[in-house]
């Protein structure tokens, strides 16, 4: 048997079991070419750390062989488990290999297959499509998708639009485009399990339901195709329903302010900056009115920090119920708050205003908050606390969201000077209530 | 008072155990692979030569998972005796009959890319050091697999 020749010439290096079988070739990836599994485990053991061997093909003459396939992968497996395999026989990719190698293909194996493989694209923690009863080997599979189509995936174009939806184009959408992630996830599904009719209900239809749940959250049910094939997919689809649960519940994490659930200053600049560009080309206004609590620091050394964190969530609720779809606020501080008045709605008459106008609500919110309880405190709690503000108006008072947080902010300091409870509209509006509540 | 404890009241008031290490006193056993057909039974005398030889056996009976279990133990071999350990032997490759076949070529790699790693065969009630010579090389026909490759130098190669 001839020996291995050992003209190295790379550091990254693809070794082959059998005869040669890959198309086309990589500067960056150097071969090898060995005889035998054994050669190959030998090959494994011995290598230096500066030329490790990054994969390994081994093949299969027909899919009558691939049990032996089998059993070398087993036997790589136990000596590098982490190295990447690659599955090379007619008739691949077949249900029975999947998950044992990283990668199963119909003869030629092509060098881009390999290059996406190596360079990571198969290694994400994607959810793994589901194995169906155990199919005789060499029966091709009808509706399950393979390691191999993944990773031609995700050489192909991510957009998902036109042909396949990759998992590439289903993360991409899930970091970029969350809003239409379910949509694509559903479309995807219908393709990979063969049920152009399939989709995620809450309700279940029956007793013997496609449940979709992981980790004690169930998700909904698949509905509307063969329930034996869509229950194979449940976990498939559980998986990428927890991403998506994951990424939201990171999201809100990073945007919003844990003690009230008020947008934090990052989440308050990435709706600022959004309303402001979507008034702009609407021509429309846009509305920043900053407060804080009056005397905050009184209630908090009175009534502990407890009861000022009361006051703060009882506030946010207060105005969560105020403010109409399409405003937002935000906690910026300890006790001071921003909301952004950005309501799309359009005015049912050119020149018209919306009904609820933000002095209006501005004004219904100040007197609200002054009638607000706190019976948390106990009974010697006094009722409602007061607020002073100052409002600023795209494009009127400013042009980006900074100028119009720095002037809405400056009115609030004027209100404070005229003797707190009092909001300012403008320069020359100002809005002061007649019964200022005491801490 | 009996090895064991005490046999009587009065002994047990003066009892006190002794503490000893029960791994101290039996030898330590290096481990090995031993390649065994599974349709074939292992011999009794193979329990003999092993603890005669210190042995520990870790039973494999595909010759590609026993050579993936020697470069384990090989590898961990040598990581202990990198890290200063004196008297890691390698781990030997134990067969129970003259290879053929796949163990034929098995033990061919072996000797080619581990040369390191002793290759013994049990004869009788002894393991005995494999004789290179005496490993029957795999039987392969040149022009067959020129065939079947389809191409005119069918040897091992590196490309770029």
């Amino acid at each position: 048997m001839s020996p291995v020749s050992h003209r190295r010439t790379s550091r990254r290096r693809l070794m082959t079991v059998g005869s040669p079988c890959i198309e086309g070739t990589d500067e960056t990836i150097g071969q090898l070419t060995v005889s035998s599994i054994f050669a190959a485990l030998g090959e494994l053991a011995t290598c230096s750390a500066r030329e490790p061997i990054e994969g390994i093909v081994l093949q299969a003459q027909s899919t009558h062989r691939l049990p032996g396939l089998l059993r070398q992968v087993e036997a790589i497996r136990r000596l590098e488990p982490a190295l990447p395999i690659i599955a090379v026989a007619p008739g691949l990719p077949l249900p029975a290999l999947e998950g044992q190698v990283d990668l199963q293909t119909a003869p030629p194996l092509h060098m881009d297959q390999i290059r996406a493989l190596l360079e990571g694209e198969a290694e994400l923690e994607l959810p793994t499509a589901p194995v169906p009863a155990p199919d005789a080997i060499g029966q091709a599979p009808q509706t399950v998708p393979s390691t191999t189509e993944r990773t031609a995936d995700a050489l192909g174009a991510a957009s998902g639009e036109s042909g396949r939806i990759t998992d590439t184009a289903l993360i991409e959408a899930l970091l970029q485009q969350p809003d239409r992630f379910r949509q694509l996830l559903i479309r995807s599904l219908a393709e990979r399990s063969g049920q152009p009719s399939v989709r995620l209900e809450s309700a279940a239809g029956g007793p013997d339901a496609a449940t979709v749940h992981n980790d004690g959250v169930t998700f909904g049910h698949l509905c509307g195709g063969d329930t034996h094939r869509l229950k194979a997919w449940t976990r498939w689809m559980a998986v990428w329903l927890r991403l998506e649960q994951r990424l939201e519940r990171l999201r809100e994490e990073a945007l919003c302010d844990d003690l009230t659930g008020a947008l934090n200053r990052r989440g308050l600049d990435r709706f600022l900056e959004a309303s402001i560009e979507a008034a702009r080309s609407a021509r429309r206004e846009v509305t920043v009115m900053v407060f804080d609590i009056d005397d905050f620091k009184a209630w908090n050394d009175r009534w502990g920090h407890e009861a000022g964190d009361t006051i703060l969530r009882q506030v946010v609720q207060l105005l969560g119920s105020v403010i109409r779809d399409g405003d937002a606020v935000a906690r910026t501080g300890g006790d001071e708050f921003v909301v952004v008045f950005a309501d799309r709605m359009p005015p049912r008459t050119p020149g018209s205003t919306h009904p609820d106008s933000i002095d209006t609500i501005a004004r219904r919110f100040q007197s609200q908050i002054t009638a607000m309880k706190f019976p948390q405190l106990g009974l010697a709690a006094p009722g409602g606390a007061s607020i002073s503000g100052g409002l600023a108006t795209f494009p009127w008072d400013g042009a980006d969201g900074a100028t119009l947080i720095r002037i809405a902010d400056e009115r609030a300091l004027a209100s404070k000077r005229r003797g707190k409870n009092c909001l300012t509209f403008g320069p020359e509006v100002v809005d002061v209530s007649p019964d200022p509540p005491t801490a | 008072m009996s090895e064991d404890g005490p046999d009587t009241p009065q002994d047990a008031a003066n009892w006190q155990p002794t503490l000893t290490d029960p791994k101290a006193s039996a030898p330590v056993l290096a481990p090995c692979v031993v390649l065994a057909a599974l349709d074939t039974p292992v011999p009794q005398t193979l329990h003999g030569a092993l603890h005669a030889a210190a042995l520990s056996a870790r039973i494999e009976h595909d010759p590609a998972m026993a050579m993936a279990e020697v470069c384990l133990l090989r590898r961990s071999a040598r990581q202990k005796a990198a890290d200063g350990a004196t008297g890691e032997a390698l781990p030997p490759l134990v067969l129970l009959s003259q290879p053929t076949d796949a163990a034929a070529e098995m033990v061919h790699e072996l000797e080619r890319l581990l040369p390191d790693v002793p290759v013994l065969l049990l004869q009788g009630s002894q393991l005995v050091q494999l004789a290179a010579a005496s490993v029957p090389q795999p039987q392969v026909d040149p022009d067959e697999i020129l065939s079947l490759l389809g191409r005119p130098d069918a040897s091992p190669r590196e490309s770029i």
